[in-house]
């Protein structure tokens, strides 16, 4: 497996992924916006110059209705009249036009009688002059044009004045289209403006030291030492040739600083975004994937039956709460084990053993021996089979009874446990009868026989403070060579055989002795 | 309880109650419309009840309310017969006029005219004008537009500019006692509609020749100066002997049945004192 099949790997594997998504996006979004800011950049420039336009055509809108509020105010047509048509001082009107209309924006104001007089603004000179080239009285028509006077580009809004359907001159206000509108538009938007006249710049806000260097677009850009600057004119509605052009300017060096700012902005972006993933990866892992991991590792090991000790957590969350479950529900399997464990033991116990006496009975012999025997084949070692029996006991329990004869048998098992040793196996095989498995030669098995016959019969039994003395024979043999052809059950029945014929002989020969045989030669330890 | 105590219980609940809903209704009377009195209409009222006002509130218990300031702006003698036509119980009011009514128009309106005195109408000229005097008829001949020029009366070469306040040109005095008629007058004049305007409009042309009424109190910045007349000032007692021509009578005027607080008011402005002072002031001629 190439990668591990974990809850935390694959949580690794996510965050991953999500943070190189991120990057991913990020980066990609970068490289768009680059191409689309410098994409726009050079949109943006004709539709700003075009909102410029707009911006310049809703001002002489304004210049207009303004021209109109003047040219509308009854008593200023009435000083005009009289002023006008009795050649009074002009004094007058110009009082009534500064209590009137000190208040309206306008650069200059000029009031032309027909007759030429100026009532109103006659230093203006200059303004009167385009006045008189670009209206005709005889017209009577409102209108707007630019001009180019001391105080440089001008838009001048025209309104003719009637007093009682009489013709008596015209109003006209303007608005300097300068250094103060220039940098107002400017900071709108967002780039630079530039007035040329006859291939110059004669104003600009972009500094002094543009004023008056030659200006001749090439590829709508102007370029100046390092300052290269795309560019757009703005067309002045009602202009002449020969009047200023006015130019949008938006400078490279600008845009690609906001480009970079931008990249500024969106590695910032990427590197907080990625903290903020890799913070919620690490609490994730911490809050999350610990404990699973942990509750993992325990069910592995309940799985293989084993019961750890798994304490509770302090966590009140869902994983805390499953812990808790799962640590309660291993405790609870760990003592019903322990309780099986016990039955268990007990049972086998019950299966192996003699309820009286405590010595394995005869089915633990048939299923020990085959161990037994396969064990000392292995080692080249033999078996030794002792056979006893109780002599005379049905007379104890026909004196004594037959609770008597079971305290009898007790008495005699555990002569028979305390002469053993720890390797070898005492079984209780029928009423009286028992059979010890002894690890080795016969000559082991007769000594040991012997040490339990004499043991027997130098302690007797006690019944009703009463010495009863008892004795037993024994008949030893042991596993033969030509038994390893057998299977084990057959040796045993085998060897069985042999060892009781050894105890039926001792039993023929007066009781309360070890006979043992081999190859045939029966040989008694008591004679 | 028998129904004879009940009856009286009822009585005597009665009676002490009485002063408790009489007093705030009397409270309400005192600070509510109905006790107030409105004037309006041309400019003098409020220069001389202004002055009378504190001492008739406090004699009569009553609120006077003038619109007579308002009236520097354009409110005249139409105003001051609206105002009087409007009194009914309840909702007492008066006007001021500066023109002898018609029989006509009093017989049709049900008007009561009370004569308060006789003012003399000013001829104002811009104060930069060298011109301090004007014989009468050439006065005359300068709003006929008979004399367009200064030089003709003693002043500069500059053309005359007339301003004019054609107010109730349907009823006798006032700038008829200069010129009869409308036609008469020049026509290339600036026509106006309040004495304020009259003021301003001779302020602004150096040319201007105007009049106005001699309760008109000037602010300090206007241009203007008062001419005599065939060397007479428009004082009262040039007034009174009928030398000074150029007049106008000012009355209050009344509408209907009049309460009698009213026409206290009015009898005690016609005679006391106050008046006098105020009349004194602006050289007005008493008519009682």
């Amino acid at each position: 497996m190439l990668f591990p099949r974990t809850y935390r790997f694959r949580l690794v594997a996510y965050i991953a992924v999500l943070l190189a998504f991120l990057l991913a996006v990020l980066a990609f979004s970068y490289h768009d916006s680059r191409a689309l800011i410098l994409q726009q950049a050079e949109n943006n420039i004709s539709r700003v110059a075009q909102q410029i336009e707009g911006q310049l055509e809703y001002e002489a809108r304004d210049l207009h209705a303004r021209v109109k509020m003047i040219r509308d105010n009854v008593p200023l047509t009435e000083y005009l009249f009289i002023a006008s048509s009795l050649d009074t001082d002009a004094v007058a009107v110009r009082e009534l036009y500064k209590r009137q209309f000190g208040w309206l924006p306008a650069d200059r104001v000029v009031l032309l009688m027909k007759n030429g007089r100026a009532m109103l603004g006659a230093e203006h000179a200059d303004v009167i002059r385009a006045l008189r080239a670009h209206h005709a009285p005889q017209k009577r028509l409102e209108q707007q044009f630019y001009f180019y006077g001391k105080n440089g580009l001008e838009l001048v809004s025209v309104a003719p004045v009637n007093y009682r359907s009489q013709y008596l001159g015209v109003v006209a206000i303007t608005a300097v289209v300068g250094d103060k509108w220039m940098n107002a538009t400017r900071q709108l938007s967002n780039g630079h403006l530039i007035m040329a006249k006859d291939g110059r710049i004669i104003l600009t806000t972009l500094g002094n030291k543009w004023m008056g260097r030659a200006f001749a677009p090439a590829s709508n850009a102007v370029r100046a030492d390092d300052e290269e600057y795309l560019v757009r004119q703005i067309q002045l509605a009602g202009a002449d040739a020969s009047l200023p052009t006015l130019w949008f300017a938006l400078s490279r060096a600008e845009l690609t600083q906001r480009i970079n700012r931008q990249r500024n902005q969106m590695l910032a972006l990427a590197a907080t975004g990625g903290l903020g993933i890799l913070l919620i990866g690490f609490l994730v892992l911490r809050n999350f994937s610990r404990p699973l991991g942990r509750l993992v590792t325990v069910i592995k090991e309940v799985s293989e039956g084993r019961f750890p000790d798994f304490q509770e957590t302090e966590n009140r969350d869902e994983i805390g709460y499953l812990s808790n479950q799962f640590a309660s529900m291993v405790r609870r399997l760990r003592d019903k084990q322990e309780e099986i464990n016990k039955v268990h033991k007990q049972l086998e116990q019950l299966a192996t053993t003699d309820a009286l006496t405590g010595l394995y009975n005869r089915h633990y012999l048939y299923e020990l021996f085959p161990k037994l025997y396969s064990e000392a084949q292995r080692q080249g070692k033999t078996l030794t089979v002792i056979l006893s029996d109780l002599d005379k006991f049905k007379q104890i329990n026909d004196d004594y009874g037959h609770q008597a004869g079971d305290q009898a048998l007790v008495h005699f098992s555990r002569i028979l446990k305390d002469c053993s040793r720890i390797s070898d196996f005492v079984f209780r095989t029928g009423g009286e009868e028992f059979l010890i498995l002894v690890s080795g030669d016969i000559q082991g098995g007769l000594t040991l026989a012997e040490k339990i016959r004499a043991t027997l019969e130098a302690t007797p039994f006690r019944y009703d403070d009463s010495p009863i003395p008892m004795t037993a024979s024994f008949g030893v043999a042991q596993t033969e060579t030509e038994d390893e052809t057998k299977d084990s059950r057959s040796v045993l029945y085998s060897v069985s055989s042999r060892a009781d014929r050894m105890l039926y002989a001792a039993k023929r020969a007066g009781r309360n002795r070890v006979v043992s045989g081999d190859a045939g030669l029966i040989r008694a330890s008591r004679a | 309880m028998t129904p004879a105590r009940l009856t009286r219980a009822f009585c005597v609940a009665v009676s002490l109650s009485i002063p408790f809903f009489a007093a705030p209704a009397r409270a309400a009377d005192e600070s509510g419309a109905g006790n107030v009195i409105s004037g309006d209409g041309e400019a003098f009222s409020w220069i001389i009840l202004d002055e009378l006002k504190p001492n008739l509130e406090h004699k009569y218990h009553r609120i006077i309310k003038l619109a007579g300031r308002e009236a520097m702006l354009g409110a005249g003698c139409g105003k001051g017969i609206k105002k009087a036509r409007e009194n009914r119980p309840g909702h007492e009011t008066f006007g001021f006029i500066c023109c002898p009514l018609t029989k006509e128009e009093i017989d049709k309106e049900g008007l009561t005219v009370h004569p308060l005195a006789q003012e003399a109408l000013m001829i104002l000229v811009n104060k930069t004008n060298p011109v301090d005097d004007i014989p009468i008829e050439k006065v005359r001949a300068i709003f006929r537009g008979e004399i367009r020029n200064w030089k003709e009366v003693g002043g500069e070469d500059r053309p005359i500019v007339v301003v004019l306040r054609p107010h109730c040109p349907d009823r006798p005095g006032h700038w008829k006692t200069i010129v009869p008629t409308l036609e008469q007058f020049r026509q290339d004049r600036l026509d106006v509609k309040s004495e304020a305007e009259v003021v301003q409009r001779v302020s602004d042309f150096r040319e201007g020749i105007g009049n106005i009424g001699a309760t008109f109190i000037f602010s300090p910045d206007e241009k203007v100066k008062v001419v005599k007349v065939s060397g007479l000032a428009p004082t009262a007692e040039n007034l009174k002997s009928g030398k000074y021509p150029f007049t106008q009578d000012l009355s209050i005027v009344t509408h209907g049945e009049i309460s009698g607080d009213l026409a206290s008011i009015i009898k005690d402005v016609r005679t006391s004192q106050e008046f006098r002072q105020v009349a004194n002031k602006y050289q007005l001629v008493p008519r009682n």
